[in-house]
């Protein structure tokens, strides 16, 4: 089944808070990487610890190291590239760009307290996610708490082109395809 | 008869000559009385008294004026006038010279003169270009900037047809004429082609990317009917981003 692309729609829609669907899109995404990463980052965790110490180590033995690891590995992933670009991995992907509350860059400060409550939104039955419906301005817990909000932001007007390059009258293939 | 038979009768031509030799002395005497008294006579005659018991007024009311014109014949009096000597000896110079032209022209309603003046068949026998090409270009400069400030440019451009313009315009000769290079390095074209050949990659999140905000408009538009929420009431965007806009445009 091929999505049918609304360019047009989508140009004038840069700029606007983002859904839930898009939303939990993202940090599905993210989730999955940044577990990846854990998984990864611990495997090769364990494995130095293990050279070094000259008997296996098992992160599984160590609760609270392996918490401390993913709190910062956490804070890292999401906190970093919002920061420094507005938006995480997950976030590129569909389309979304995290702003302070009237639209401007966000900061490292915004971007840590973001990360910090974001457990909070997604603890008690996702109730801090849900919000987000309910919210005139479609802004989780997290996004209340630190003073942002997450807009549709990607490059459109270049997905319109490729539309149009899609969508030759003359038959021609697209140039660059 | 009567008189053929006088003629004829000798005896009447001799009565004839007994009273002409009477009269004739009569009359010298008669002429003298008259020669005499005349003179006398008229002094005495009050001529002023006279003429004011005349009724002129009356007289010339008795008079047909008009049969009187229709009896005189005007061109023949015309023709007998020679129009050129009356011409040439009018010092035209002189008549002019009393004529008051500002009298003249406060006199004319120059509104009602401009009314019947047909403008369109005046314009089509003015040869624009003609005029134009006389005209000193310092002369067109300074009409121009007298001109211009006064036109509402904005109407005349509301006027234009420009649909019909672009038409005329040879868009493909135009960009043939374009330097495409330097235009790509001067602005972000180049980026933007570069971003729109990104191939099945882009294309894929194009799809993802619509489709996602398609579904979260879908959900919201759900949500906002059970919350009896009308979706132009929330703002779309943060006010930097877009304005004082409010609702969703999808």
């Amino acid at each position: 089944m091929t999505v049918r692309v609304k360019p047009e729609r989508d140009i004038n829609l840069q700029g606007h808070y983002a859904g839930i669907v898009t939303r939990l899109a993202a940090f599905a995404l993210d989730v999955a990487v940044a577990v990846t990463l854990y998984a990864l980052a611990g495997r090769v965790i364990e494995y130095v610890m293990s050279s070094l110490k000259g008997s296996e180590v098992s992160l599984r033995d160590h609760p609270i190291i392996s918490a401390i690891f993913l709190a910062l590995l956490w804070l890292v992933y999401f906190a970093y590239p919002i920061a420094v670009g507005g938006r995480t991995l997950g976030m590129s992907f569909v389309g979304l760009e995290v702003v302070t509350k009237t639209g401007g860059d966000v900061d490292a400060r915004h971007a840590v307290i973001r990360t910090i409550f974001l457990p909070f939104s997604i603890a008690f039955a996702g109730i801090g996610i849900l919000i987000i419906l309910i919210n005139r301005d479609r802004r989780a817990f997290h996004d209340l708490v630190a003073g942002t909000a997450v807009v549709y932001s990607w490059d459109a007007r270049a997905a319109r082109l490729r539309f149009l390059a899609k969508s030759r009258p003359d038959g021609l293939p697209p140039s660059g395809a | 008869m009567a008189r053929d038979r006088r003629r004829d009768d000798p005896a009447g031509q001799q009565r004839h000559g007994l009273i002409g030799t009477l009269l004739e002395p009569a009359n010298a005497i008669v002429q003298s009385i008259v020669q005499e008294v005349a003179p006398v006579v008229v002094a005495a005659v009050d001529v002023d008294g006279v003429v004011q018991q005349i009724d002129i007024q009356q007289i010339v009311d008795r008079i047909d004026i008009q049969q009187i014109v229709d009896k005189i014949d005007i061109e023949a009096i015309v023709n007998r006038i020679d129009i050129q000597s009356v011409v040439e000896g009018l010092d035209l110079q002189t008549i002019i010279e009393h004529v008051d032209i500002g009298k003249v022209l406060e006199s004319v309603d120059l509104n009602e003169v401009l009314e019947r003046v047909d403008l369109d068949r005046l314009l089509d026998r003015i040869d624009v270009n003609k005029l134009v090409v006389r005209l000193d270009p310092n002369v067109i400069v300074v009409m121009l900037n007298l001109l211009l400030p006064q036109l509402d440019l904005n109407a005349v451009v509301a006027r234009l047809d420009f649909d019909t313009v672009i038409d005329k315009i040879d868009v493909n000769a135009i960009v043939a004429r374009v330097d495409v290079d330097s235009l790509v390095q001067r602005t972000e074209i180049g980026a933007i082609v570069a971003g729109a050949s990104a191939g099945v990659a882009g294309e894929v999140l194009d799809s993802v990317r619509s489709a996602g905000v398609g579904l979260d408009s879908f959900v919201q538009r759900w949500v906002d009917r059970i919350l009896r929420r009308q979706p132009s009431m929330r703002p779309s965007g943060p006010a930097l981003l877009v304005g004082e806009q409010h609702g969703d445009l999808s």
